[in-house]
């Protein structure tokens, strides 16, 4: 197996508004996004060698993609990955760049949910299509997405002696901070800054999360131009390389070994891993000076920081609590409001993830920016309780 | 831009028998392809190292059924050119140097989904000429440029049919020798030709039929091929064209190729440095789902020119003991269209006639096998071609 590092390089991002975007249509949302990208990269469409296309709620192929963009007969694919579609997306089009295939291609994700005609995965019918499962994995296949993420807080703090307040105040100083940084991006879904008691007393969706604890399904998606980074700087001196691509996939461990934690996800942790290899990177606390990470649900960022190593088991509350995720503090962690100020899009929430680590390293990131970034980490999953697929990618100022 | 060529090799296949498979569900078939993929690479599961699936969820349906410990695992789509994307997508991270060995799997279990065929759903949101095209079923589609076919060459209804139906003769005839066929009995040319009509002028033998079934592929270098087997097979040239709806906007548009097609195998060829496809291609396996769509594909990849391959298949030039034998397994036409598998199942036959595994229906001296596989719908389709040699 080999690395990825010093092979590919973003040249160029767009990413829409995130919201309930009735005012426009998948096909707008892909051309704001698209073109945004193609237009920060300097490039025209006819450069664009390929393309990959991330959107859960539409089927069959890439179709909706060269529509709106109408690219010409360019090779497309769409990939599929559960909530982790955006974040494969980018990797597959990182992958194909490496190769030697492509020189230049976009990797895009979008997702338009409000007009699905509902609020949230799995409602009206069964979350992952639960086909034919019945005994202990129906009981995973059958919940709500935020009734399983549950069952990871209470075993959080069962393990880690986190009395029911305890846990509660922690998590509720996630969403605060989540929002805080939201209302500081003007392309977030949430804008509103909430306070601790507002988050402590919002109603429950499935004990002990809060509606503040989930975040909202919403519209919106991302774009980027990957290229090699000999490309890249013929087009602009502040690229950004990819430096690691780690991805892991779960096959229903956790919901078939008894052994299962339920206080971490071993995905995430095996991804990191092959990420900080691909990257070079030791001490990934020293290493890393910005994270963007999977808040879906506010437990999330504390099982993320432990798996990824910028906590210690069990500590991930505390740190917290000092301020070491702040902007401010020494990690910061989801400066653009993470999933719980920009909402849930399948086929673009690794993509908009990876656009906060594009303007921080490049020092674009207007009051939201911080000091010295040089090394990025983004981490996004998908996937249903004790079967995730994790992916961390790590990205750097040029050399 | 390079070329992959001879950066890509397989050492293990595995196809299912297709058909009406009640006694299975979709992990079963994911399951029977790959470990045939994995038994035939002689490799241990513990020694891949990704994954890429079609047809079944990506973070479950691989290694939730084959239970390989964490390796990334994803999910492509490509329409009906999903089996060949999956492919491909395997094939390019091989390429990237980023992994050594992965897999490449997909299975269709579409006899459980209540249909006979693949259903249009109408998007409300589709008005005018475009819901013409996006609410007709498939075999309408194939329909118009079967008609426009006609129209252009000036054949009669009858010579049309004619070409078709020897189409599905020969394919009928090849899926008797193939032991994994779903249809396995010759058919006279009068039967096809007098075959109820499904969409005119499409008759019942000039339809694919959508079943159940899965294929799987081991991918890694040919460095590494070597350690593993002698007669591995090596990836020479791969092409996929998208369509963007030029066929649905523009008033240019022919219905007499598939612009994508054209494309695809350009590319592919280049890779691979063939420049006379109908003198250095020796076997070709094509995205038949309609008798046509075989027909205007002939002309598509270059192996007949255009308005001859009526001609040509009557001549017999795409028999098993013709100049270049077309679709040896049945097809699609016998072998079925099990939509995200079918892709690699074309593969499947590729790897074998280039390994001088095809039994009664090897086809001798096989210098680069090519596989084109078509998915998406009038106007804008997806098509993946794949150039095969065996090792050098």
């Amino acid at each position: 197996m080999g690395s990825i590092r010093g092979k590919v390089a973003i040249v160029g991002m767009g990413c829409t508004v995130a919201g309930e975007r009735f005012d426009a249509s998948q096909e707008d949302m892909i051309v704001e996004a698209g073109f945004e990208a193609i237009a920060d990269a300097g490039v025209e469409t006819k450069d664009i060698q390929a393309a990959w296309f991330g959107c859960n709620s539409v089927s069959a192929n890439h179709a909706l993609l060269n529509w709106s963009l109408k690219l010409g007969y360019k090779p497309m694919t769409k990939v599929n990955n559960g909530g982790a579609s955006g974040a494969d997306v980018l990797r597959h089009a990182c992958l194909a760049v490496a190769s030697g295939t492509f020189d230049l291609v976009l990797a895009l994700g979008i997702e338009k949910a409000t007009d699905a005609g509902f609020t949230a995965p799995g409602e009206g019918g069964r979350a992952f299509g639960g086909e034919g499962h019945v005994g202990p994995e129906s009981l995973f296949t059958e919940l709500r997405v935020p009734a399983q993420y549950a069952l990871y807080a209470t075993r959080y703090a069962h393990q880690y002696g986190l009395r029911p307040e305890e846990l509660k105040e922690a998590l509720a100083r996630i969403a605060v901070k989540s929002r805080r940084a939201g209302a500081r991006n003007p392309r977030a879904a949430l804008r509103d800054e909430i306070t601790l008691r507002e988050a402590l007393e919002s109603p429950p969706i499935a004990w002990p999360l809060g509606l503040t604890d989930c975040c909202a399904v919403a519209d919106g998606g991302a774009a980027a131009i990957v290229c090699t980074p000999e490309v890249a700087r013929q087009l602009r001196d502040d690229f950004v390389l990819v430096e690691g691509l780690g991805q892991a996939s779960g096959g229903r461990e956790g919901q078939l070994a008894p052994s299962y934690s339920f206080s971490g996800l071993p995905e995430t942790a095996l991804a990191a891993e092959r990420a900080y290899l691909m990257a070079g990177v030791r001490d990934p606390l020293r290493a890393v000076g910005h994270a963007q990470l999977f808040d879906a649900f506010t437990l999330l960022e504390f099982l993320a920081c432990e798996d990824l190593g910028l906590a210690p088991r069990g500590q991930a509350a505390a740190r917290l609590q000092a301020g070491f995720f702040d902007p401010e503090g020494e990690l910061p962690t989801n400066t653009d409001g993470g999933l719980l100020a920009n909402g849930y899009q399948p086929g673009g929430t690794g993509l908009r993830q990876v656009y906060e680590s594009y303007l921080q390293l490049r020092g674009r990131a207007g009051p939201r920016q911080l000091k010295n970034v040089t090394r990025s980490l983004v981490q996004t999953q998908g996937g249903a309780a004790g079967s995730f697929t994790s992916l961390v990618q790590l990205f750097t100022t040029r050399d | 831009m390079e070329s992959i060529r001879d950066k890509v090799a397989i050492i293990g296949m595995g196809a299912t028998k297709v058909g009406e498979l009640w006694d299975k569900g979709s992990e079963d078939l994911v399951i029977d392809a790959a470990f045939e993929a994995i038994q035939d690479a002689g490799i241990d599961s513990k020694e891949v190292q990704a994954g890429w699936v079609g047809g079944v969820s990506a973070t479950q349906g691989l290694n939730g059924a084959l239970k390989l410990s964490y390796v990334p695992v994803s999910g492509v789509e490509n329409a009906c050119a999903t089996g060949g994307e999956v492919f491909r997508s395997a094939a390019l991270a091989v390429a990237s140097g980023v992994y050594d060995i992965v897999i490449a799997a997909a299975a269709a279990k579409q006899k459980d989904a209540g249909t006979t065929g693949i259903t249009m759903q109408g998007d409300p949101s589709t008005l005018g000429m475009e819901a013409m095209i996006h609410n007709g079923a498939v075999p309408l589609h194939f329909a118009l440029y079967a008609t426009r076919y006609m129209h252009h060459y000036g054949l009669t209804f009858e010579q049309l049919k004619r070409a078709l139906g020897r189409i599905a003769v020969k394919n009928h005839h090849n899926g008797t020798l193939n032991p994994k066929a779903y249809f396995r009995k010759e058919i006279t040319l009068e039967e096809a030709v007098n075959a109820p009509l499904i969409a005119w002028p499409l008759g019942l033998y000039d339809c694919c039929a959508n079943i159940d079934g899965g294929a799987a592929a081991v991918i890694t270098t040919p460095e590494i091929a070597r350690k593993f087997r002698d007669d591995y097979v090596v990836l020479k040239g791969l092409g996929l064209a998208s369509g963007w709806r030029e066929g649905r906007i523009s008033p240019r548009y022919q219905f007499l190729e598939f612009p994508e097609n054209v494309l695809a195998a350009q590319i592919a060829y280049q890779q691979a440095g063939i420049v006379d496809p109908m003198q250095e291609l020796s076997h070709v396996q094509l995205h038949d789902a309609f008798t046509v769509n075989e027909l205007v594909d002939y002309e598509d990849v270059g192996i007949a020119p255009r308005g001859k391959g009526g001609d040509y298949v009557l001549e017999g030039r795409y028999d098993l003991e013709g100049t270049i034998p077309v679709n040896t397994d049945g097809g699609l036409k016998c072998t079925g269209h099990p939509v995200p598998a079918t892709g690699l199942k074309m593969i499947y036959e590729c790897y074998k006639q280039c390994q001088g595994k095809a039994e009664g229906r090897q086809v001798k001296n096989i210098r680069y096998s090519l596989a084109h596989n078509q998915g998406g719908l009038t106007g804008s389709f997806s098509t993946i071609c794949t150039v095969f040699s065996p090792r050098d």
